[in-house]
């Protein structure tokens, strides 16, 4: 049923080819912004927090991969205030398929993908110029492992943060510092934020247990924080507690919807 | 006669104000997501500086200014995109701006300069407190410093107005779902304002032409002089230079499209 929704959706997109190719390159180029800062700051300094450059992108580049697929798949949910204030959401809860389901379906968008070859296409580089070192197949495996968890773990946070739509519907960019803070936010090694940032973007965003977490087993990198072995191992699991959490948000927040009747 | 025309205008921008304010809860989210975004890039940026204490001339206390500067100037210069012509053109509604005694693009620029001053107000001020309260920055102490940086700040948005009232005009020469265009152009300005990263950063070549592009007027420049890196006069005449060459290039383009325009009827 989603699958058929998705396809009827790009089949529209596609009607207007230049606008889909302008669509496709800025999402494409958006998050690239990001990586050009980075670049810029290492332009100018040989380390971050004692990372270097190609383990900072390779942090980079993963965590942005996770927020893509996260975004492709479940960044549609950002339309359930859309549709809150148009009342279009009543539309949703009187057909014989799931509120999320059509929802996703119905806001899929094809032009999503466009992160998800930037962030390819950097991790590629990174990866082929050697400036990363990982050094054995149990890390590359986990690096897999690292991305697909992140992943869920997004898609969680994503239909967490938009749940406020339902109690709050003009507050909709509250759950961008969440979902687009945090992919900006895992790009960096985070300790080099101060202790109460780093710990909102660890366990309130969980940007941090998204990537950087992970990322010192892939990499071996500096671990200034000494944050155990067990826990790095664990994180890319984050998304089953997230996941539950907001599973039960949202059912609130549907309950919670009243129509505004016409 | 030309008295009667400026108090249209100001109607029209004090208007565009008033509405924007009746979206209080947005404003908020706004701020937290702009303070949030502001630390994490100072934060980054402080971390850079522990190698160098100094890059390109500025230091670190006075890169986290740039930095809550560029976040403040955000909305003020519509960063993000600007799609209220765009919107009107796809719908057809721009026809009934073409029946206004107001020529079109000062109509528009008004009510963009309306929504500037809101957002500098809601949006801009309060993350900047924000990173007073939580970093070191450098605030100057002279009553001038701070009287020529709501000055060029204003110029900013007068320059950011001309400029999206040109990209809007894209959504005449292409059908559909002219966003992406517009994004495209968002992100040309965010990173060329500095508002993603200070332009220090930008050594040689391309430094040099996000400098001397209009883009610098929207952010950076007016940070620095905020900083009183650059001189206010010299800041204020680049914006306005580019203004007026954005403002030329946008009324030649629309004259060529208001030409073309068919309105579907109904």
């Amino acid at each position: 049923m989603y699958l058929r929704f998705c396809r009827a959706r790009v089949r529209g997109e596609l009607q207007h080819r230049v606008a889909f190719a302008a669509f496709m390159v800025s999402q494409t180029v958006v998050t690239f912004l990001d990586c050009v800062a980075v670049l810029a700051i290492f332009s100018q300094v040989d380390s971050l927090g004692g990372w270097n450059r190609g383990e900072v992108l390779f942090l980079y580049s993963s965590a942005v991969l996770s927020f893509g697929l996260a975004d492709f798949t479940f960044g549609s949910v950002e339309y359930a205030a859309v549709t809150v204030i148009d009342g279009s959401f009543d539309g949703f809860l009187v057909r014989p398929v799931g509120v999320i389901t059509q929802l996703l379906g119905s806001f899929f968008a094809l032009r999503r993908f466009g992160r998800l070859i930037q962030s390819l296409l950097i991790l590629g580089v990174v990866l082929a110029g050697g400036d990363v070192d990982i050094v054995g197949t149990s890390q590359a495996l986990f690096a897999v492992v690292m991305i697909i968890g992140g992943a869920l773990t997004f898609s969680a946070v994503f239909v967490l943060t938009n749940t406020v739509g339902f109690f709050i519907p003009g507050a909709r960019e509250f759950s961008n510092a969440f979902t687009y803070g945090g992919s900006a936010a895992a790009g960096y090694p985070i300790h080099i934020f101060s202790t109460w940032l780093r710990n909102f973007v660890l366990w309130v965003i969980p940007a941090g247990l998204v990537a950087y977490v992970p990322a010192l087993y892939v990499l071996g990198a500096a671990n200034p924080l000494g944050i155990p072995g067990w826990v790095q191992f664990v994180s890319p699991f984050a998304f089953v507690p997230f996941g539950a959490v907001a599973a039960l948000a949202w059912r609130a927040g549907v309950r919670h919807y009243e129509s505004t009747g016409s | 006669m030309v008295h009667g025309l400026m108090g249209a205008y100001l109607a029209v921008a004090r208007q565009s104000f008033r509405r924007q304010s009746t979206y209080r809860a947005a404003a908020v989210a706004g701020v937290f997501t702009n303070s949030v975004f502001g630390m994490l890039r100072a934060a980054v940026l402080i971390a850079a500086f522990r190698q160098r204490s100094e890059i390109n001339g500025i230091d670190v206390d006075q890169a986290v200014t740039m930095v809550f500067f560029g976040q403040a100037m955000l909305m003020v210069v519509r960063s993000f995109g600007w799609f209220d012509i765009s919107d009107r053109i796809r719908t057809g509604e721009i026809a009934v701006d073409l029946q206004r005694p107001l020529d079109v693009s000062g109509y528009w620029g008004s009510v963009f300069l309306g929504q500037s001053a809101y957002s500098l107000v809601s949006r801009g001020v309060p993350p900047f407190l924000v990173g007073l309260v939580f970093f070191d920055m450098a605030v100057p102490g002279s009553l001038t410093t701070w009287l020529e940086t709501v000055t060029v700040v204003a110029g900013a948005a007068i320059v950011a107005s001309r400029w999206w009232f040109l990209v809007s005009l894209a959504s005449f020469a292409l059908s559909g779902d002219t966003r992406g265009v517009i994004q495209l152009g968002a992100m040309i300005q965010v990173l060329a304002s500095g508002s993603i990263i200070p332009l220090q950063f930008f050594s040689g070549a391309l430094g040099t032409v996000l400098r001397w592009s209009p883009f610098a007027g929207m952010a950076q420049l007016p940070s620095e002089v905020f900083l009183g890196i650059s001189s206010g006069r010299r800041v204020l005449a680049t914006q306005l230079g580019w203004a007026l060459a954005l403002h030329l290039a946008g009324l030649a383009g629309w004259r060529i499209c208001a030409r073309k325009l068919v309105v579907d009827g109904g």
